[in-house]
Formats: C-alpha cells, sequence, structure tokens
C-alpha cells in the first residue's frame, strides 16, 4: 500500500486532477461548462471589489454600518453578496485604539462572496502561524507600524464564522463620494493587515 | 490553539501582490470540482475542511525554516478532496491511481505506437 502511495503521489497533481475530472464526467457529475463557469466567477467576478463596497457603504450610511455590526450577513446579502463561506459573517471595526486582523491557524477559510478566494500569503504557514504568535511583528513585515497603545485583536475564522475588517474611514475624505470611497479601499485593509491611505492629494 | 503550525526561527510572511486567484490551471480544476460537488450536497462543507485540516497539518514540518506552504496548498486541497472522494465511495483511491497513470501513460504510448505493434501490457 506505501508503495502504491509513493506512485500516486508521484504522479503530478495536474495528471491526477485530470484522472478525477474524466471519472467525474463519466459518473454523471460534472459537467465541463459548469466548471468553467465556477472557474470564471472566482476568477472574475467575486473579489474584494464587494467587500469594498460594503465598506464604503458602512462609512458613507451610519443606519447601514449599525445593521452591519449588528448582523452582517443580513446586511451584506442586501448589497447582493452572498454564497458559500459568506454564511456566517461578523464585521469587526477598527479604530483609533483597536486594530483587527484576521487568520485562520489551521486551513484558509476566507470569506468568498466579499474578498474572493485567499491570496498566497493567507494561507502561508508563516502567516497562520505568526499571525497569531507575534501579530505586530506579521503587520510590520506589511508596512503597518501600529503605536504600541493601539490594542490589536486576532480572529482566528473558525469552521462557522467568516470576518470582515471594517477599516477606519481616512481622515480628509469627507467630501468624497461612496463610490470614490469605495476605490480607496483595498482587500489588505479588510483583512486588516493595512489600513485605508486617503488619495494622495495632486498638484 | 495546540494544532497552529509553530515555527523556531523569524519565517517572513511570503507577500505577493496581485498574484493570480489561481497559480496553475489544475489549481482552477481542482477547486471547482470541489465546490460542484459540495453544491449537489454530495459532503457538506465541514467534512472537507475537517480532511483539509488534517492534511495540512500532517504535511506540516515543524521549524521548517522557510517553509513556504503556498504553492502546496492546492497540493493539500486535493489529496483532500481525493481522500473525500474515496471515503464517500464516489471514486476510491485505486481508480484514481489507473486512470492517471494510464492518462500519463498515454503520450509515450502513442510515440511507441508509431513503428511497432508489440503488446507491451503486463
Amino acid at each position: 500500500m506505501s508503495a502504491e502511495r509513493h506512485t500516486a503521489s508521484e504522479t503530478g497533481p495536474a495528471v491526477r486532477v485530470k484522472a478525477l475530472e474524466s471519472l467525474l464526467a463519466e459518473k454523471g457529475l460534472i459537467d465541463q461548462k459548469a466548471l468553467d463557469l465556477l472557474v470564471e466567477t472566482y476568477e472574475q467576478r467575486i473579489g474584494p471589489r464587494n467587500g469594498a463596497k460594503v465598506v464604503a457603504r458602512a462609512w458613507t450610511d451610519p443606519v447601514y454600518k449599525a445593521r452591519l455590526l449588528r448582523d452582517a450577513s443580513a446586511a451584506i446579502a442586501e448589497l447582493g453578496f452572498s454564497g458559500v463561506q459568506g454564511e456566517d459573517m461578523m464585521v469587526l471595526e477598527n479604530t483609533a485604539t483597536v486594530h483587527n486582523v484576521v487568520v485562520c491557524t489551521l486551513c484558509s477559510c476566507y470569506p468568498w462572496p466579499i474578498l474572493g478566494l485567499p491570496p498566497v500569503w493567507y494561507k502561508s504557514a508563516p502567516y497562520r502561524s505568526r499571525a497569531v504568535i507575534d501579530p505586530r511583528g506579521v503587520l510590520r513585515e506589511f508596512g503597518l507600524e501600529l503605536p504600541p497603545e493601539v490594542e490589536i485583536r486576532v480572529w482566528d475564522t473558525s469552521a462557522e464564522v467568516r470576518y470582515l475588517v471594517l477599516p477606519e474611514r481616512p481622515a480628509g475624505t469627507d467630501s468624497m463620494t461612496e463610490v470614490q470611497l469605495e476605490a480607496l479601499v483595498t482587500r489588505d485593509s479588510m483583512i486588516g493587515v493595512a489600513k485605508v491611505s486617503a488619495p494622495a492629494t495632486r498638484r | 490553539m495546540s494544532r497552529i503550525p509553530r515555527f523556531s526561527g523569524q519565517v517572513a510572511v511570503p507577500l505577493q501582490q496581485g498574484e493570480p486567484v489561481f497559480q496553475a490551471p489544475w489549481e482552477a480544476r481542482a477547486f471547482a470540482m470541489t465546490l460542484a460537488l459540495f453544491e449537489q450536497g454530495q459532503y457538506s462543507w465541514k467534512e472537507f475542511q475537517e480532511i483539509l485540516i488534517d492534511e495540512i497539518e500532517s504535511a506540516a514540518v515543524p521549524g521548517a525554516a522557510g517553509l513556504d506552504s503556498s504553492p502546496a496548498h492546492y497540493e493539500h486541497w486535493l489529496r483532500a478532496f481525493e481522500q473525500l472522494l474515496s471515503k464517500k465511495g464516489v471514486i476510491i483511491e485505486e481508480q484514481l491511481e489507473a486512470r492517471a497513470s494510464e492518462l500519463s501513460a498515454a503520450p509515450s504510448r502513442y510515440d511507441d505506437h508509431e513503428d511497432e505493434h508489440d503488446d507491451h501490457e503486463e
């Protein structure tokens, strides 16, 4: 058995995926077009722009923000975002004194409907391990130096709950519209490894 | 929390920006198949996730400095998917291995067929 397993692991993943695909297709369990559509959806349609819309709405509509913090899944669904890995959402508000960071220590849980699929670093062993042990050090690697008085809260995505960080609205953006604000919000700021910056002033 | 992988040294987080969602086409196919069968109700997401966690954990080498599991993530994913299919009796491991060796043998067999008809079956 161990020799056979060895053989299997020597077969490259691309070949194993092809083998699975042909076997599942023979059983009528998958359809090529449906798979193509799924891939296209996750590559092109579902991504952090969805989360940015949620954040910009929360920044500009206090009533929405209150709903978002109370029942995130429902408030996010209002904007049309729901689905696998977004069933049980919780929004964490960053403030001047509290900074939230999200990690999945055991695998790669991530709120797909609003952020898309996770970046490579999020799934990496160093991030999964060190975000909990040394969050300040990890944030520094992302270029985010937080003052010592800011409390860092690390949230380990469990099997059930998916987190979205609501970053602080940057100063000097009072005159910006919701759509303009949306463009400022980055994926990393919604995971909590970055802040949102005001646009550079142009001369 | 005790299951969190520990690193003896300071292993840098492999920062990359603007990377593609999938690093290779097979990753995308593995992902899509896992999702498609979940949506059919072949298994719960929790079932898949538990196997994925075990797979990642068993592959972790404590203290392996410079370990960047990122290219391997979808390999863990694929192994977990294979195990789940086997557990559910959808595709057993032997079937998969047979089909995979058929597929990987196919190109060279075609080459061999050019000018000889010897039967190489074992």
